[in-house]
């Protein structure tokens, strides 16, 4: 027998239904999407971790470049000196032993 | 006792030497990765160049080899004995004039010379890795900004709904609920 309550019932019923299966596909949508974003950010972080680790590790080899010349440029100086001390052999400043161990002291790597 | 002069000098000559290779060609455990090839002015300094009047620069290296072998000249002719404070006697040694003319002369100004091209080289990587990171930042900063446009806007605008949604259709029980839940109501649905 057919009711007009009935079918009015079945039909919010049905739409009642389309609403929610449409509101959990947006939800769903909407979760992957935060997690896409959110995993999206983890890469730009370690993105940002790599280039900084990178960066930083040409600029310390770019200063102990620096650091070399500047103690070549020293050890020329005191190979000199140090040449000078043993011709003259007298050991009245200092004895080669002192001159040459703290040449090489100060180039300890 | 003063120690035999090749004794002590010739460790310091060695370190000098395996200083100036790794400076050139690179030591990991230096953390030296070499400036061959790398810089055309660093090149010119250390390996040698041909110069506008025709004439070579034979180059830091092999001028560096010249010294170290002088040095060793002065190790194998006095390591027992030197010549005393004697300038004369000095002056006929032609290892140690190499070695003092070097120092004073065209190498000594060549090193000094060295470390302010490794030096700007170091300013100019400097500059550059800081630029690189800047163009990096702005560029995540875009992209976290489209990722708010994209995802986050939208995100609070289902929540927004669906709490709009909850509260407009909620039956409470609770008073003190249902008072707050009205005045909300009041607000978000404008009834």
């Amino acid at each position: 027998m057919f009711s007009p309550f009935h079918g009015g019932t079945t039909n919010q019923t049905q739409t009642s239904d389309a609403a929610l299966h449409v509101s959990q596909s947006s939800t769903t949508s909407l979760r992957r999407r935060v997690i896409g974003a959110l995993v999206f950010v983890g890469l730009l972080q370690c993105v940002n971790v790599v280039v900084g680790l990178v960066g930083l590790g040409d600029i310390a080899a770019r200063s102990a470049e620096v650091t070399a010349a500047g103690r070549l440029r020293m050890m020329t100086h005191f190979l000199a000196f140090t040449t000078r001390e043993a011709t003259i052999g007298d050991a009245e400043l200092w004895s080669n032993a002192e001159a040459v161990a703290l040449a090489s002291q100060r180039v300890e790597e | 006792m003063v120690e035999p002069h090749h004794a002590t000098l010739t460790p310091a000559v060695r370190r000098y030497e395996a200083l100036y290779q790794a400076l050139v060609f690179g030591k990991s455990s230096w953390n030296l990765d070499g400036s061959t090839r790398r810089n055309d002015a660093l090149d010119a300094l250390q390996l040698g160049s041909r110069l506008s009047d025709g004439s070579v620069n034979v180059g830091l290296l092999t001028e560096s080899e010249w010294f170290i072998r002088s040095v060793h000249d002065i190790i194998r002719d006095f390591s027992v004995s030197g010549l005393g404070a004697n300038q004369t006697a000095l002056e006929t040694v032609a290892a140690l004039q190499n070695i003092i003319q070097r120092d004073m002369g065209s190498f000594g100004r060549s090193t000094l010379d060295a470390v302010q091209v490794y030096r700007e080289d170091s300013e100019s990587l400097t500059e550059t890795i800081l630029t690189t990171d800047l163009l990096v930042s702005v560029m995540h900063v875009l992209l976290v900004l489209t990722l708010y446009i994209v995802v986050f806007h939208r995100m609070v605008s289902v929540l927004m709904r669906q709490v709009r949604d909850l509260l407009c259709s909620a039956t409470l029980q609770c008073s003190v609920c249902a008072c707050v839940c009205a005045c909300v109501r009041d607000t978000m649905c404008g009834e």
